[in-house]
């Protein structure tokens, strides 16, 4: 957006009201290969296309033709690899019951509230809006940009800043025991109160400090990744203010 | 939790990934938004999605980057100059944990000069990365720029991210 257009938006801002929609992220996790039978199959599909990939972008002519010569025989290798280097399926799937375990624990920890009072006391803060909590407690539904209200108008209310946790998990390259990061995905749109449009609407993501493998998330009961998504709270509730209400967009060179 | 595997959506998002590397690894300098950092400059890595980490050779390096006037999204005129004052600048500064991102170690800001040396030292033989913006005043209201990213930008990310500038120190000797 240019700055004159994302100025004018702001320029119409007094009082933010700040709401979270209750409904819970979906997870999305990235598993390693499970036992044998997973790993070989893993195996032979990356050892088939590694060699590919790698004649298409390197700068040898007829690199792609001859990655793909050369593709059945590193499927093979690939397999054989994923056949000694995948984790027992037993593991993956003792690891993945504690870290179901561990998402459930961080949603009973209040985080949704942290992050809701840490954006309202940012905002009051950092930009000379008056930012409160979204005053009923249900909040608005808003779909294909059109927000639908459910309770009647608010009167010192003029914009809803209406947050959904879109998305948490684990995200990384695949492979047969790749290394993932902690993400979390948040939706934020800025609503019009007197006519319901959607002046704003971006989602935002936090990534954990470090990569680990999948049993090292899971192990100590999933303390590492309950950290990382906790650590990404004051950092998400940062970037939606400074990023709706402060920064003044400059283009990519 | 609902887990699953994508992997077998992958073979197609391999290739897309192995396209953008190839764009990435043509001719040509790091795309950057943001302030313009001089140093530790942004230097290309090939095959890779994110700028390469610089070695500076003392632990407590001048950092500098381009002022705010440098930096503008249209060329500015003189009204426009006229009305942004009051420019600072922010630095940040994380190490690098075992990968990518990092935890953050160097904090500074109301900065008014574009450059900056740090007062405490860094670790020797340790990776980083850095980013900076500029809080300024245009017509009364408070604003700051976008964090400083190079190479494949995450602009939707939080910072730190693997967009952030990147160097290392020289290991002890």
């Amino acid at each position: 957006m240019k700055p004159s257009a994302l100025e004018r938006i702001r320029s119409e801002l007094s009082t933010v009201g700040v709401s979270l929609l209750p409904s819970l992220p979906t997870t999305k996790v990235v598993l390693p290969a499970k036992g044998v039978w997973g790993g070989a199959k893993r195996g032979v599909v990356a050892g088939a296309t590694l060699p590919v990939m790698i004649g298409f972008v390197s700068p040898v002519p007829g690199g792609t033709y001859l990655g793909v010569l050369l593709s059945p025989i590193c499927a093979l290798v690939g397999g054989v690899h994923g056949i000694f280097t995948a984790i027992p399926a037993q593991e993956v799937e003792n690891a993945q019951i504690m870290l179901e375990a561990a998402t459930a624990q961080f949603r009973q920890m209040g985080l949704r509230d942290v992050l809701l009072n840490r954006i309202i006391a940012l905002g009051n803060d950092r930009t000379t809006l008056k930012f409160v909590v979204w005053p009923d407690g249900k909040p608005t539904s808003a779909e294909r940009g059109v927000a639908e209200h459910r309770k009647p108008f608010v009167e010192p209310i003029d914009t809803h800043l209406l947050i959904s946790v879109e998305k948490s998990g684990l995200r990384g390259m695949d492979g047969i025991d790749p290394p993932t990061d902690v993400f979390l995905q948040i939706r934020v749109q800025l609503i019009r109160v007197k006519d319901d449009s959607v002046l704003l609407d971006e989602r935002f993501t936090c990534a954990s400090d470090e990569e680990r493998m999948f049993l090292d998330w899971a192990a100590d009961g999933g303390v590492h990744f309950i950290d990382e998504i906790e650590s990404c709270v004051p950092e998400l509730a940062e970037k939606i203010v400074d990023d709706f209400f402060r920064v003044y967009p400059m283009n990519q060179n | 939790m609902q887990m699953h595997s994508t992997w077998r959506t992958r073979p197609i998002s391999c290739i897309l990934v192995g396209l953008c590397l190839a764009g990435l690894t043509g001719c040509g300098k790091p795309s950057v938004v943001g302030l313009h950092p001089e140093y530790p400059p942004v230097v290309r890595k090939s095959f890779t999605l994110y700028a390469d980490f610089v070695i500076v050779n003392t632990l407590m390096p001048m950092f500098r980057w381009q002022p705010l006037e440098m930096t503008r999204a249209d060329p500015p005129t003189e009204k426009e100059n006229g009305r942004i004052e009051n420019v600072t600048y922010e630095l940040r500064i994380w190490r690098t944990v075992p990968t990518e991102s990092g935890r953050l170690v160097y904090v500074r800001s109301n900065l008014t000069s574009p450059v900056h040396r740090l007062e405490t030292p860094l670790k020797p033989g340790t990776r980083y990365l850095w980013s900076i913006r500029a809080h300024f005043e245009i017509d009364g209201r408070s604003r700051l720029t976008e964090w400083t990213m190079a190479g494949y930008v995450f602009r939707n990310e939080s910072v730190p991210n693997d967009s952030c500038l990147r160097f290392q120190t020289a290991p002890s000797p």
